[in-house]
């Protein structure tokens, strides 16, 4: 158990004002067996009437609306979070984790990886647990992709990063997720903040024993109690921590800065 | 039924080309995209109508109203417990890899519990007189409005056809759509949502507006604020939607729930929905329900959720998935219709039978690649109805029927529907997008 606080902070700022913005944001950490969140707060600027639900996917979600004129917006979140990963409790069978998603779907070069990675495995039969051979995955796509910040966007799929031999937290969890369901493995791709200051985090989940068991194919390791979990599903396409449009001719520029620190 | 026993039907047949300018004039048109390029056709009407006795409709509809209700069972299912799966009556896979399913509106209910609220139940009437259906359209089916408003013309031409041939009135189906609307609304205006003029069935919408009374909207006079649906007006005023009937497709619907590019979505929608403050007609999701390769199950739905037997089949269907039926559509395949799964509107369905020996070999290898994808059917010869061609000469073509079912508190079926007919002799394919035409579907009240 590691008592943490953190802080995420999003602000984005337009060059002329623009109106008519609509958001939703996923982005307040939810309370979970392993994870309990205190002391949480949110804030945002402008301030607007926020709704706060919870998807299909079981993540706390935040939608709003800013009809007038503005030229910026940020918001902000902090709390501190209880976390101890060895109290993950028995989640049900979810086989919608085995099948192709939009980000994941599988292309000439996500077919050839996994087929080598099938051919590392077959020359271990002793790794034969899922979470264990999620951790070969892992090692395979730490080795095959190169860590490199503006290779890749969000939007870019796993093929597309795979096909290009880089990309960043984002790219290695989805192409870990792909080559998983490939190997016939339950995965979910996860966001979060860990304890490298800076940046929000992605990483991916793999299901054995009636449970979900996080690994971080980025820095090749286990998932440790200095990582807050933010968002899971399917892909990034599940777990975007904003999404908004707004109407006026303005460029804009956004910064984020997320930390985790021991409290 | 001989023909003879249309009485009076000689002045529509005089006048078809005015009648048909007169859908013209109306808007009664579909619009395809060619080469990228948006195009509006006529859709060719035929004065000769489809009859179907009071007795065998009665018949139909309570196959198409159990059908509808099983369907309706299978999404609610589907999208909570998924039973269905677990009792293994359907493969997991046809769930989870069917681009209908969406996985992002999960676990939540519809308001009214409906899914299906409108229903385009696709048929043909087989030689020996049984109805089969052919397709379940469960997303956003059209067509209603055409049999409609031609019906409004020609009984302005000849309205005394209708009384002398005891046909049941078609009028009342802007009422069943304003009940099945007012059912699941959760307060606040009904509002009719169009992409816009340069949709194909664009009529349809503004029609169906004006009959039923909601608002016409583009998605630019949609908003959610407070978590709720709001259309502006042309003043600026703010009106509470409780029901949104919308004409765009799920993956665009929302562009914050799925097709992040869309913009001809209504961003955060699905929140509102979510949160239970207005009902979507019809609900998103629908798309896993009206797959080809659900179809096959569609009859074992009817038993597993009803406790019922199917009062309408199924033209006989072979999934290539299954063992079994991948050796009999490989032998047979000269004799078969096969269909891509994943298109619609006549493409992507090829007949055996027109097939040289080499593109036989073809489309048998593409099914053992990838057997997902297709589903193969005995070809169901069905009857061709009597119709005038061109020159105004008696002919017969071959002719489906979309028959309308509406759901709100019950789920009721439209003594009326949209038949096409092919454009050539001998045709099958009635598909508007490939040439067809329509004519009325009388439904006689005795």
């Amino acid at each position: 158990m590691r008592k943490l606080s953190f802080a995420y902070e999003t602000s984005l700022s337009f060059s002329a004002p623009v109106t008519d913005h609509r958001f939703q944001l996923r982005c307040t950490p939810p309370t979970l067996p392993q994870q309990r969140i205190c002391d949480l707060s949110f804030e945002m600027d402008p301030p607007c009437a926020l709704h706060t639900g919870i998807d299909s996917f079981g993540n706390p979600v935040t939608v709003g609306r800013i009809a007038d004129p503005h030229d910026r917006f940020s918001y902000r979140v902090e709390g501190i979070a209880f976390v101890d990963q060895g109290l993950q409790r028995p989640a049900p069978y979810k086989p919608l984790y085995r099948y192709p998603s939009a980000f994941t779907q599988p292309g000439p070069a996500l077919l050839a990886f996994a087929e080598e990675v099938r051919a590392g495995l077959a020359g271990r039969p002793w790794t034969t647990a899922p979470l264990e051979q999620a951790a070969y995955v892992m090692g395979a796509v730490h080795d095959r992709l190169a860590y490199r910040p503006g290779s890749t966007t969000v939007r870019t799929t796993a093929e597309e990063a795979l096909a290009g031999g880089a990309g960043v937290c984002q790219d290695f969890a989805q192409v870990a997720v792909a080559v998983c369901r490939r190997l016939g493995l339950l995965a979910k791709y996860v966001a979060g903040l860990y304890d490298a200051e800076g940046a929000t985090h992605a990483w991916f989940e793999v299901y054995q024993g009636g449970a979900w068991h996080p690994l971080d194919p980025t820095n090749n390791c286990r998932v440790g109690d200095s990582y807050v979990k933010i968002a899971h599903g399917r892909d990034y396409g599940d777990c975007m921590l904003s999404i908004g449009v707004f109407t006026g001719a303005a460029d804009q520029s956004q910064t984020v800065h997320a930390v985790v620190r021991n409290a | 039924m001989p023909d003879t026993l249309l009485h009076g039907l000689q002045p529509l047949i005089e006048r078809r080309q005015s009648i048909n300018e007169d859908l013209a004039r109306d808007g009664v048109r579909f619009g395809i995209y060619k080469n990228g390029q948006f195009h509006e056709q006529i859709f060719p009407y035929d004065p000769v109508p489809r009859v179907i006795g009071a007795d065998e409709f009665d018949l139909l509809a309570r196959g198409l109203a159990q059908r509808v209700r099983a369907l309706n069972a299978f999404l609610r299912d589907i999208y909570s417990d998924k039973q269905i799966v677990r009792d293994r009556v359907i493969p997991e896979d046809f769930i989870y890899s069917s681009s209908g399913y969406l996985p992002q509106i999960n676990e939540v209910m519809p308001p009214a519990g409906v899914y299906a609220h409108i229903a385009g139940e696709d048929l043909v009437q087989a030689e020996d007189g049984t109805w089969v259906v052919l397709e379940d359209n469960l997303r956003i089916p059209s067509g209603a409005s055409y049999p409609l408003i031609a019906r409004g013309i020609t009984r302005r031409i000849a309205p005394e056809v209708y009384a002398a041939n005891h046909v049941r009135d078609n009028r009342d189906y802007p009422d069943l759509l304003s009940e099945a609307m007012d059912f699941c609304s959760c307060g606040g205006i009904p509002v009719i949502l169009t992409p816009g003029r340069y949709n194909a069935a664009f009529f349809e919408h503004s029609y169906l507006a004006e009959l039923t009374g909601a608002a016409l909207a583009q998605p630019s006079d949609l908003v959610v604020d407070d978590n709720q649906l709001f259309f502006v007006d042309y003043a600026g005023e703010k009106h509470k939607v409780g029901v949104v009937y919308r004409r765009i497709s799920d993956e665009y619907l929302d562009p914050f729930c799925f097709n992040p590019d869309s913009v001809i979505g209504v961003p955060n929608l699905i929140s509102a929905y979510r949160a239970g403050n207005v009902a979507i007609v019809n609900a998103p999701g629908n798309g896993v329900a009206d797959d080809k390769g659900i179809y096959y199950f569609v009859p074992a739905m009817v038993s597993y959720y009803l406790g019922e037997q199917p009062l309408l089949q199924n033209a006989p269907t072979y999934l290539p998935l299954f063992d079994r039926d991948r050796a009999y559509v490989l032998e047979h395949l000269d004799s078969l219709v096969v269909k891509d799964v994943a298109e619609a509107g006549g493409y992507g369905v090829v007949f055996g039978d027109t097939l040289t020996r080499d593109q036989l070999a073809d489309l048998r290898d593409k099914i053992k690649a990838e057997p997902r994808r297709f589903i193969a059917q005995e070809v169901v010869r069905f009857r061709d109805l009597p119709s005038v061609d061109a020159a105004g000469n008696p002919c017969r073509r071959m002719a489906d029927l979309r028959a309308f079912v509406l759901t709100g508190e019950d789920t009721r079926v439209w003594a009326s529907g949209l038949t096409r007919y092919a454009n050539e002799p001998g045709s099958m394919v009635v598909n508007s997008s490939q040439g067809g035409g329509f004519k009325d579907t009388w439904v006689l009240s005795r």
